[in-house]
């Protein structure tokens, strides 16, 4: 049935409304499958998520909303595998819940791979092959059935830091602190 | 915002990795850490390098509680 005009233009501006105020469809997934969730304005939750990782430190909600649109969510159960050691891959992972347990292949006995560290929430891994673009340095795998981590594709995220040289800055620095502070760990064990 | 504590565990006696996580409260002695399916004691917690901006960078010491039944 055709509608009269002024039916039209309302519709017209009832659309561009729910396009000016709709929330933005940031994800952060939970237990179970990679999925959105959409209630309970999730893009704030990702936002106050992304606020307590170290790697952003010193970046504006704003500047937070534009990495969190570059997030995808993945859960893992106990003992798969994120990354393997020697493969190619540049992404950057940011643990949200569980733990992640990194090791390295032991060449005196293949069947025990060396821990060097676990890592839980607020925790990134990942960050050497997105930076020099090498293959993977070790394989993590995930410790506990439920473990969520936060990817981001390498290629979005070095667009993101070139786009915003302070956003650029600002990260790269606290990944050098955060490789800092895993160099101190290590020290720490003696591993 | 609160502040959040980053915290390298380290522990003491058997030839474990440690971990590396974000709390939101402060370790201290006595207490119980759970890393995976297993607890552990904090016997020494130390500042390990200054703060930053909300970020406390502390390190803590552990040993193992007898497993639980």
């Amino acid at each position: 049935m055709p509608r009269n005009s002024t039916g039209n233009i309302l519709s017209s501006y009832a659309a561009t409304a729910i396009r000016l105020f709709r929330t933005p469809d940031f994800t952060i997934g939970r237990r179970g499958q990679d999925r959105t969730e959409t209630g309970r304005r999730p893009h704030m939750d990702l936002l106050d998520v992304l606020a307590k990782v170290e790697l952003f430190e010193g970046l504006s909600r704003e500047d937070l909303a534009s990495l969190a649109r570059i997030c995808r969510p993945r859960t893992f159960r106990a003992g798969e595998v994120i990354t393997r050691q020697g493969e190619p891959g540049h992404d950057l992972f940011i643990v949200c819940e569980g733990l992640v347990e990194v090791v390295r292949d032991n060449p005196a006995d293949p069947s025990a791979p060396h821990a060097v560290v676990n890592l839980g929430r607020g925790q990134i891994f990942g960050e050497m092959s997105l930076v020099d673009r090498g293959p993977r340095s070790a394989s993590v795998r995930s410790v506990g059935d439920d473990s969520l981590v936060q990817v981001l594709d390498g290629d979005d995220f070095q667009k993101v830091c070139g786009d915003n040289l302070r956003v650029g800055y600002v990260v790269m620095r606290n990944m050098a602190a955060d490789l800092s502070f895993k160099l101190r760990h290590r020290h720490l064990t003696g591993r | 915002m609160p502040p959040i504590y980053k915290v390298s565990y380290v522990v003491l006696g058997e030839n474990h990795p440690g971990a590396i996580l974000n709390v939101d409260e402060a370790p201290h002695v006595g207490a119980t850490v759970t890393l995976g399916k297993r607890d552990f004691e904090v016997v020494e917690v130390l500042d390990l390098i200054p703060a930053r901006g909300e970020f406390h960078f502390l390190h803590a010491t552990l040993r193992p509680r007898p497993a639980r039944r």
